[in-house]
Parts: C-alpha cells; sequence; structure tokens
C-alpha cells in the first residue's frame, strides 16, 4: 500500500505565518517537528526584537522574518506579500493579531491581503480566530480551514472529563502518533462497498496494522467518515486510512 | 357522700320545710298501658318514693299512652305524665296559637293527638326531662324493599293503635311520604296480630316507634318476616322541616347485633317527663311552690332508677336538652336550675382539666429544658415542614367535622354520624363541597372557614413539598460524587462548560466551578444558568477553600491556567496542583485509610520537616488536568505526575495548525470527533463482551464490520483499538500521562488476544448506537 499524508506529497513545503510574534514561538516549533524546511513569518515586531527568539528555530531549518502587518495599510500588505510570492507557498497561517482592536477583523483584512497577493489563487489558507462567531466573516477569501483555538482547548478538557481513552487519542492524533492518510481505492474494491474496503484493508505495505475510517470524495462533502458497511466505494476518490499506533 | 344523697338530702329539707306538702294529695302520674316501658319507669319511681319515705306520693296511672296522658294533663287530671316529645310539642305549640274566632272550630283540633287551642291553654306544660328514646322503625315484609312511601300503595300497613305516640309519628311520617293515614289501607289489630298477618301475607310493613334494640323488632328480625328498611331520605327532610321536635338518628347494626349488616337512617324522638299546672293555679305561689318540690323529688328519683342496675332494661337516659332538633317546651325551672348547675359544673371541669393539663406541659418542658432537651417549637423553622400544614390541615377537619355533626346531625340526613360529616368536612376542606349539603348558617359558616382553611393549608403543604422536591434536586446537582471540579475558571473556557453540558451521560453530572475574583460578573451570570453547575468563589490555591470539594471522589479534576487580573495577580496552576494535592489529604476519606502518622506529616507546620512521611502516604486523588504554558514546562509537574496529566493547551492549539498543514483531511476528521455534535461519528468506548474475551483482534473486528447495519441506515461502527485494562500492563508506568500513552492501543497488532476489562475504542454516530451494536456481537 502507498500510504500519503492527505493532499501531500513533498512534506510540508513552504509556509507562510502571518501575524506572528514572539509568544507564537510553539507554532515554528511545531511546524518544525513536523518536518517543515522553509517558513515565512510575518509580524509587527521589529526584527531585531525577534532574532534572538528565532536563534534556535533557525538552528532547525530556514526561517526569515519580515516586519509587515496589515496595519500598515492593506494595499501595502498586500504588495509585501506579493514581493514574497506567498501565492507559492504550501500554507499561508493568519495568526490573530494582538493589541490592534478587534483581532479576527484584522486576520479578515489579512487574508483580503493575501487573496489579492495571489490573484485570487491563494494556496491554502488557515485562520486562528478568537471569536468563533466571526468565521461567516471570512466567506469567499479563499479560507480553507478556520481554527478556534478556544475550542480545542474545551474540547480536549471536556473529552479528558468524560473518557480519558477518547482524550488520549486525540492526543495522538495532535502529537502525530496517528495519521490520517488517503489512499487510492484499490481496482479490485471499485464495485464493491465500505465494509468489504475495512475487510480487505487490515495492514499497510510494511504490515503495520491500520484502520479505514471513510472515503475521501471529490466535491462537497470532502470526506465521508463512518459512512456505513454498505456505502459503495464506486464514488470515492481515495479512501481514509487511519495510520500509526498511538503511542 | 354522692351528689344523689345530698340532693335528696336537700330535697327533703326543703320537703321538710314546705307547708304546702303537709298533707298533700298523691301527684297523680300519667304512664301508659299496663306492661308497657312507660308504666314499668312510673311504678319503678312510685316504689322509689315510698322506699326513700318522703312526703311525696306518687299515684301511678296507667292510661293509653301519649295522646290520652297529654289530654289529661291539659285538663288537670293528671299532674306529671310520660309523654312522646313529639305530642308535647304539638300541644305546647297549640296553646300558643291564636283561638279561632268562629265558635264551630273549636271542637277541632288539628294538632297531634287532635289538641286543640282551647284545650292546649287550660294549662302550663314544662318539661322535667326526657327520660328514653325511641326510633322510628320501618319494617317492610322481606323481600320487599320500598324507596318511597308511595310504593306502599293500597297494600296493608300497621301503624300501632290510634292514641299511641307511635301512631302519631307513624302519622305525620306518611304524611311527610305524601300519604294521609285516610289514604292507607291500615291494618287494625294489635302488634301481635300484626306479626302474624305479616308472616301470612297479608301485610306489606309496620311502622313502629320504639327503642333501638328493642326485643319485639328483634325477634320480628329474627324470624325472617320482614327486614328494617331505611326511611327514604326526602320523608326524613321533609319530617324534620315540618316537625322538628324529631331529630334523624341512625338504627345501627350494633342496636340488632347480627341482623343488621349497615346503619339505617330514621328519625328518633324521646319520651319526656311533663308537669302541668293547670292556669287558674299557676299564679298560686304555694302550688307552684309544692310542684317545685314535687318535680325536684321526681329528678332525684328518675336518677336513682336510671342508676339502679334493676332497672336497665327501661333504657332511661335523662337529658335536659339536645333530644330533638327544636325543643319548644320551657324547662320547669327547678331543671332548669339543675340544667344550669351542671353546665357550671361542667365548664368548672373543664377549665380545670384544662389547667391540669397546661400545668403538666409547663413543668415537663421545664424538667425536658433542665436536661437539655429542646423543646421550643420554632415556627419559622417549620414554615417549609409539609407536616405542619398536613397536621393543621386535620385539625381543620376534625374540628369542622365534630362542631357541623353537632351543629346538624338531629336535622341533617347527610350528616347522620360523626363518620358522614367527616368525609364531608374533607370536601369542603379541598374545595369539593356542593352548596346544598349543609342547612343550617352556623353549618354553612363552619364549612366556609373550613374551605378557606383547608385551601390555604394545602397551597402550603403544596408549596413546603414542592420545596422539598426542589432541594432535593439542588442536593443531587450540588452532590459531591463522581463530580467534575474546574479550578481557577475563566471566560474563554466557557465552551468547556457547554460541552460538559451537552447531551450525553455525562450531562447531568454535578459540576462545581471555582471561579477567581478577577472573573467578569458577566461570566458568573453565564455560569449561574447553567443546571447542575455550582460556582464557588475561592481562592483555589488555599487547600482549606477546596476542602468542600470532596476532591478524592471527584471524577475529574481540571485545572485552568491563570488569566492576570488589573492587579496583575492570578493564580498558579502549580500552586493550584499541590493545594490539590493537600485538600485531598485532609479529606475525610483519606483520613480513615491512612496512619496517624502520615496524616500528621502533611498537616503540620513547621520551620523543616522530612518529605519521607508524606511520600509514604498513599492518598486517594482524583485524575487532575492541568492546564499548563510554556513558562512552566510538564517536567515542573512531575512530582503529581501519579495523578495529575499535563496539558499544554496553547502548544496543542499550534501542533493542530502544524498537523492540519501536514495533512489536510486531519482538520476535519479531528474537528468531526472532537465536537460533540448529533450529525458526524465520533470516538467512544465501551467494554468488550465477555463472549469476546480471548479471542484476537481480528476477529473482533471482523465480526463488527460483518453485523448489519443500523434500522435508519446510520453509519455502523469502526473499531480503532483498545483501552486496556490497568491490571493486564507489564509496562512500567510512571505516570498518568504515561498509563494513558500504554493503556491506549489503536491499531493493535490483529492477532492481539482481548483480555477481560479491555474496552473497546470505535468510531460510530453516537454511544447509544455503539452499544447496540455491540449487544449483537456473538462470537
Amino acid at each position: 500500500m502507498d500510504g500519503t499524508p492527505a493532499g501531500q506529497g513533498e512534506g510540508l513545503g513552504r509556509l507562510v505565518i502571518v501575524n506572528w510574534a514572539p509568544d507564537a514561538l510553539g507554532l515554528v516549533r511545531a511546524l518544525q517537528e513536523l518536518g517543515a524546511k522553509s517558513l515565512t513569518l510575518l509580524g509587527s515586531h521589529r526584527p531585531e526584537a525577534v532574532e534572538a527568539v528565532l536563534a534556535a528555530a533557525r538552528a532547525k531549518g530556514a526561517v526569515r522574518y519580515l516586519a509587515a502587518s496589515v496595519g500598515d495599510g492593506l494595499e501595502a500588505f498586500a504588495e509585501q506579500l506579493g514581493a514574497l510570492e506567498v501565492a507559492r507557498a504550501r500554507s499561508i497561517i493568519v495568526l490573530p493579531q494582538r493589541g490592534r482592536g478587534e483581532t479576527d477583523a484584522f486576520s479578515r483584512l489579512a487574508c483580503s491581503a493575501i487573496h489579492r497577493a495571489c490573484a485570487g489563487q491563494p494556496p491554502r489558507i488557515l485562520v486562528a480566530v478568537e471569536d468563533p462567531e466571526a468565521t461567516h466573516e471570512f466567506a469567499g477569501l479563499g479560507v480553507s480551514t478556520i481554527f478556534y483555538p478556544g475550542f480545542l482547548r474545551a474540547a480536549l478538557l471536556a473529552h479528558g472529563c468524560l473518557d480519558l481513552a477518547v482524550f488520549r487519542f486525540m492526543l495522538a492524533l495532535l502529537h502525530g502518533g496517528l495519521r490520517v492518510q488517503t489512499l487510492p481505492v484499490p481496482a479490485e474494491l471499485r464495485d464493491k462497498c465500505f465494509r468489504d474496503a475495512c475487510l480487505a484493508i487490515e495492514t499497510d505495505p510494511e504490515g503495520r496494522p491500520v484502520t479505514v475510517l471513510g472515503l475521501c470524495l471529490t466535491g462537497e462533502p470532502g470526506m465521508l467518515v463512518n459512512p456505513g458497511p454498505a456505502q459503495p466505494l464506486r464514488a470515492a476518490a481515495g479512501l481514509l486510512v487511519l495510520t500509526g499506533q498511538g503511542s | 357522700m354522692t351528689p344523689a344523697t345530698l340532693a335528696t338530702l336537700a330535697t327533703t329539707l326543703v320537703m321538710a320545710a314546705s307547708p304546702a306538702l303537709a298533707g298533700a294529695e298523691p301527684v297523680r302520674f300519667g304512664t301508659g298501658s299496663k306492661g308497657g316501658d312507660f308504666h314499668m319507669l312510673g311504678l319503678a319511681l312510685a316504689a322509689d318514693f315510698e322506699a326513700g319515705g318522703g312526703a311525696v306520693q306518687l299515684a301511678v296511672e296507667p292510661t293509653k299512652g301519649s295522646c290520652e296522658n297529654i289530654k289529661r294533663l291539659l285538663e288537670g287530671s293528671l299532674d306529671v305524665a310520660l309523654v312522646q316529645y313529639d305530642v308535647a310539642a304539638e300541644a305546647f305549640r297549640a296553646s300558643q296559637m291564636e283561638l279561632p274566632k268562629a265558635d264551630g272550630l273549636e271542637q277541632f283540633g288539628g294538632w297531634m293527638c287532635k289538641i286543640s287551642p282551647q284545650q292546649a291553654r287550660q294549662a302550663e306544660l314544662r318539661l322535667i326531662a326526657a327520660v328514653s328514646d325511641s326510633a322510628v322503625h320501618l319494617l317492610v315484609r322481606r323481600p320487599v324493599r320500598i324507596d318511597t312511601i308511595e310504593q306502599i300503595g293500597a297494600q296493608p300497613i300497621y301503624i300501632g293503635k290510634d292514641g299511641s305516640g307511635s301512631f302519631e309519628t307513624a302519622r305525620v311520617t306518611l304524611g311527610a311520604g305524601g300519604r294521609a293515614t285516610d289514604q292507607l289501607n291500615l291494618f287494625t289489630g294489635s302488634a301481635d296480630e300484626a306479626l302474624h298477618a305479616m308472616g301470612r301475607g297479608e301485610l306489606l310493613a309496620m311502622l313502629r316507634t320504639t327503642s333501638r334494640g328493642h326485643a319485639d323488632v328483634g325477634s320480628v328480625l329474627d324470624s325472617g318476616l320482614a327486614a328494617l328498611n331505611p326511611l327514604p331520605e326526602e320523608v326524613l327532610n321533609r319530617l324534620i322541616d315540618g316537625y322538628p321536635y324529631y331529630r334523624v338518628c341512625p338504627i345501627e347494626p350494633r342496636h340488632y347485633a347480627g341482623r343488621l349488616e349497615y346503619s339505617l337512617p330514621t328519625v328518633c324522638v324521646s319520651a319526656v317527663l311533663l308537669s302541668a299546672l293547670p292556669r287558674a293555679k299557676s299564679e298560686d305561689k304555694a302550688v307552684r311552690a309544692s310542684r317545685d318540690v314535687v318535680v325536684g323529688a321526681l329528678l332525684d328519683g328518675l336518677e336513682r332508677v336510671a342508676a339502679d342496675p334493676e332497672h336497665h332494661e327501661l333504657g332511661l337516659e335523662l337529658l335536659s336538652r339536645g333530644f330533638a332538633e327544636k325543643e319548644p317546651i320551657p324547662l320547669h325551672p327547678v331543671a332548669a336550675r339543675r340544667e344550669s348547675w351542671a353546665l357550671w359544673m361542667g365548664w368548672i371541669e373543664l377549665i380545670a382539666a384544662v389547667l391540669i393539663v397546661g400545668l403538666i406541659a409547663l413543668f415537663g418542658r421545664r424538667a425536658l429544658h433542665r436536661r437539655g432537651i429542646a423543646t421550643g417549637f420554632g415556627f419559622e423553622g417549620q414554615l417549609s415542614n409539609p407536616l405542619v400544614p398536613f397536621a393543621a390541615f386535620a385539625v381543620v377537619v376534625v374540628f369542622s367535622t365534630y362542631l357541623v355533626w353537632f351543629l346538624e346531625h338531629d336535622s341533617n340526613t347527610r350528616l347522620r354520624t360523626l363518620n358522614d360529616s367527616f368525609w364531608e368536612m374533607n370536601t369542603f376542606a379541598t374545595g369539593n363541597f356542593s352548596t346544598d349539603t349543609l342547612k343550617t348558617s352556623g353549618a354553612r359558616l363552619v364549612g366556609a372557614m373550613a374551605t378557606i382553611l383547608g385551601l390555604g393549608l394545602l397551597a402550603w403543604f403544596t408549596a413546603a413539598l414542592t420545596n422539598i422536591f426542589a432541594q432535593d434536586q439542588t442536593r443531587l446537582w450540588r452532590r459531591l460524587h463522581q463530580h467534575f471540579v474546574v479550578l481557577n475558571f475563566r471566560e474563554d473556557m466557557l465552551p468547556l462548560i457547554r460541552l460538559l453540558r451537552s447531551p450525553g451521560p455525562a450531562r447531568l453530572r454535578s459540576l462545581h466551578v471555582v471561579v477567581p475574583d478577577a472573573l467578569p460578573k458577566r461570566v458568573r451570570l453565564q455560569l449561574a444558568k447553567i443546571k447542575a453547575l455550582t460556582i464557588h468563589y475561592d481562592n483555589p490555591e488555599v487547600p482549606e477553600n477546596l476542602a468542600t470539594l470532596r476532591l478524592p471522589r471527584a471524577s475529574r479534576v481540571i485545572v485552568l491556567g491563570g488569566e492576570a487580573d488589573a492587579r496583575q495577580t492570578s493564580y498558579d496552576p502549580l500552586r493550584i496542583a499541590r493545594a490539590v494535592h493537600q485538600a485531598c489529604a485532609r479529606d475525610p476519606q483519606n483520613r480513615a485509610v491512612q496512619g496517624r502518622a502520615g496524616l500528621a506529616a502533611l498537616r503540620t507546620m513547621s520551620v523543616a520537616s522530612s518529605s519521607g512521611a508524606a511520600s509514604r502516604v498513599a492518598l486517594a486523588l482524583p485524575v487532575t488536568l492541568v492546564e499548563t504554558s510554556e513558562s512552566e514546562p510538564d517536567e515542573i509537574f512531575d512530582p503529581f505526575s501519579a495523578w495529575l496529566v499535563p496539558v499544554d493547551s496553547r502548544q496543542l492549539g499550534y501542533t493542530w495548525l502544524a498537523a492540519a498543514c501536514r495533512d489536510p483531511a486531519f482538520a476535519e476528521f479531528f474537528s468531526g470527533i472532537a465536537a460533540f455534535s448529533d450529525v458526524n461519528a465520533e470516538v467512544y468506548t465501551i467494554a468488550v463482551p465477555v463472549s469476546c474475551h480471548g479471542q484476537t483482534w481480528r476477529t473482533l473486528r471482523r465480526t463488527l464490520y460483518g453485523l448489519p447495519a443500523g434500522p435508519e441506515k446510520t453509519g455502523g461502527v469502526v473499531p480503532l483499538g483498545l483501552y486496556r485494562a490497568t491490571a493486564s500492563e507489564r509496562q512500567a508506568r510512571p505516570s498518568a500521562h504515561a498509563d494513558l500513552r500504554t493503556r491506549l492501543l489503536i491499531n493493535p497488532a490483529l492477532d492481539l488476544v482481548i483480555a477481560s476489562g479491555d474496552l473497546l475504542v470505535a468510531l460510530c454516530e453516537d454511544e447509544t448506537e455503539l452499544r447496540r451494536i455491540v449487544r449483537q456481537l456473538r462470537l
């Protein structure tokens, strides 16, 4: 079985982080731990103020910092992004910009700037918001994932309260001990159903046990998790598989 | 010396002092037919007087009954006589009527026994005492039962001898039923002949006024010829309304033991001893004085005869009042004085009894108080006690029962007994009464008061019960067992509370949240609206503040990182973790299982202490999730690693973003399983059925995949792995975190053997669906 992370054939590639601040060094660390080789950080701090913070990170890979913020003006920021060729980045992460009014509003402006800089064809954009009610404001800006860290914290602790096994399962997913990957549907299973796929695919090519979680679809929704045993595989673009042991 | 003896002595002295009695004629005493109860009583009294040797002598005269007696009393040929009260009262009423102007009418008397007003005015009637009681008995030939007097029709009926009180009573009873005696086929003959006629089937019914339990009636019932029939209710009501000299009374089964199953409503009438003074002599003081002496002697004699066991069969019960619905004939002055005296004595006895009871209660309370036993009622403290309104309701019902019965039992057919009155007052006190139940104004007032008080008390009772239920529910919500505790709560963790209160088995688990002073009021108000959540305003770094949370019994404790407030003060998760440890050490649960030395080591504050003693103490501690930060690495929590799981939630957020960048499917999948939503599958655990123990993981997952889909064609189950029982672990686990890591096996080896206590970790629509599917497992 030729398993690869969903949509990812060449590692994390080049990543851009907007509104980065020294207190978000943990994000740089997390990305580098997952194999990010090239990071471009944009923030409102002066470069000399972050040099010391980034010294350790630079030892692990290329980390470039530029003082640029949408607070300086939308057009100016879009030009800066264009100059950085953010359209060629693998993903862009937009963090909340604190200390300048309503943070999520500035994140939306940053997304608008990215949209302009990429001429309407932005790469994958992930936005971290502080207020979940602001989610709908990002419509039409090419944002693929809106992340609400507050809910993640609450959900983790809630699962920790209710079921420690589920809590540990989620931690394993976060830490990379478990991975959700996409596999092509084997030709012999094309006319079969989800149950048949689950019964047929028990291990990866190395003989490590795996679990088929669901199906990847071409349109909306993008995936069907646990679609039911009778779900036909005909329309599936791939199989969603859980790999790893979790510990 | 008994009161009776004293009375006798007083009477003797009065008689001795009274010249009016010197050489007086014997008192002419009218009774009834020879052998009858009236005559027997007259003879008994005469014998008593003679035995007493007093100045008063009785000349007992047998008569034909009440009619003859009242007539002779009025015309002056008798001094005293026994008369049925209805006859006597009618005669008295006749005396108060205006005389007919037309001479022709003078000869006709429409009152009982055909007494005319002219006759009635000839003498002044006075009541000496009511001596016995009789009830109207309607005996009907078996198996006939009659509901109305109309049903008698033209069939023969026996109502006694004309001229007797029984006949007169039967006459008005039938009249109340709408039938005059001249319209009926009356049987003429004696009572014995009537019985024989009934045996031959020639007589339908007998209407007799006699004492309850009378032997003759008992014999009839024994013979099976006839059965007692209740008087129809409308007859009773009409009778009491038209002739209030009767009273409603029941014939009880005890009166005819073994022959009567149920109480029968009827009317009772008393036999009274009357004194008559011709109006011509009524102003003569000497005559009055001598009559007073006679009446006094008769009253004494009656008391003696009534108390004599030899005359028990006469059924004497001496009364001055309360023997009829209305009692128009005035009491003789001597009888009135005695009644008044008896009334005073009764009040004095009652007051004395109340005083004695009060003194006993007072001294008893003092004695209990001296012994330190609380005796105060504490009314305010009893407001929420439902027993108080319940008891008050019972008192209202009982009190009104007695009052209404007292007021109406003689006249209201629905309130013949205390039992009737009790159930009637129950309906009044609960507001379910009907307006025509009570007849008199007094009783209606009592009924209205019972309704007002009863409804108020019921409302109080209901409120007190509701309060108890609410308190119980609050107690349930605040229970300190398998509860969740969140320490150092902050605003951005409101989603945590919402998730813990989302539908699921943990929804009603009690949740205790300790909030810092810095938490905004609006957030506190939001928390206050959440069910089963208790807010504690305390410093979570102080172990004493956490003692009330019974942390060792908690299902989970969450320690959140602090947010600096305006004064730049915040609570530190590490210091809170220490407080949790200390609070657990001081918890009664741990006190019970720990040695004194170990606890002392934990409690004692001194300049220096050995950590050895404390470390030897194995405490019961809850699994605690602590939110850490970059500034406080996980390692600083190592001393608590056996029970504490550090969660660097900020860094986990960054990790999430990084993972989402790497695996595009991760974000959607993770969001789906993290959300407590109805529309997507989540991860759940469930005990592996016993039938699967010893089987391999491959067998289990294949079996699960092979199970049919649910009835609503929802997704099936995707088995992910196992959460192993602690006891089965072989690996060393230095911390709670490590314990979790080693116990959770996702994608386990296909040949892994499932052991007892293992939990299945699976992806499913919801927990109920997972249970349903697992129940179908048959290996």
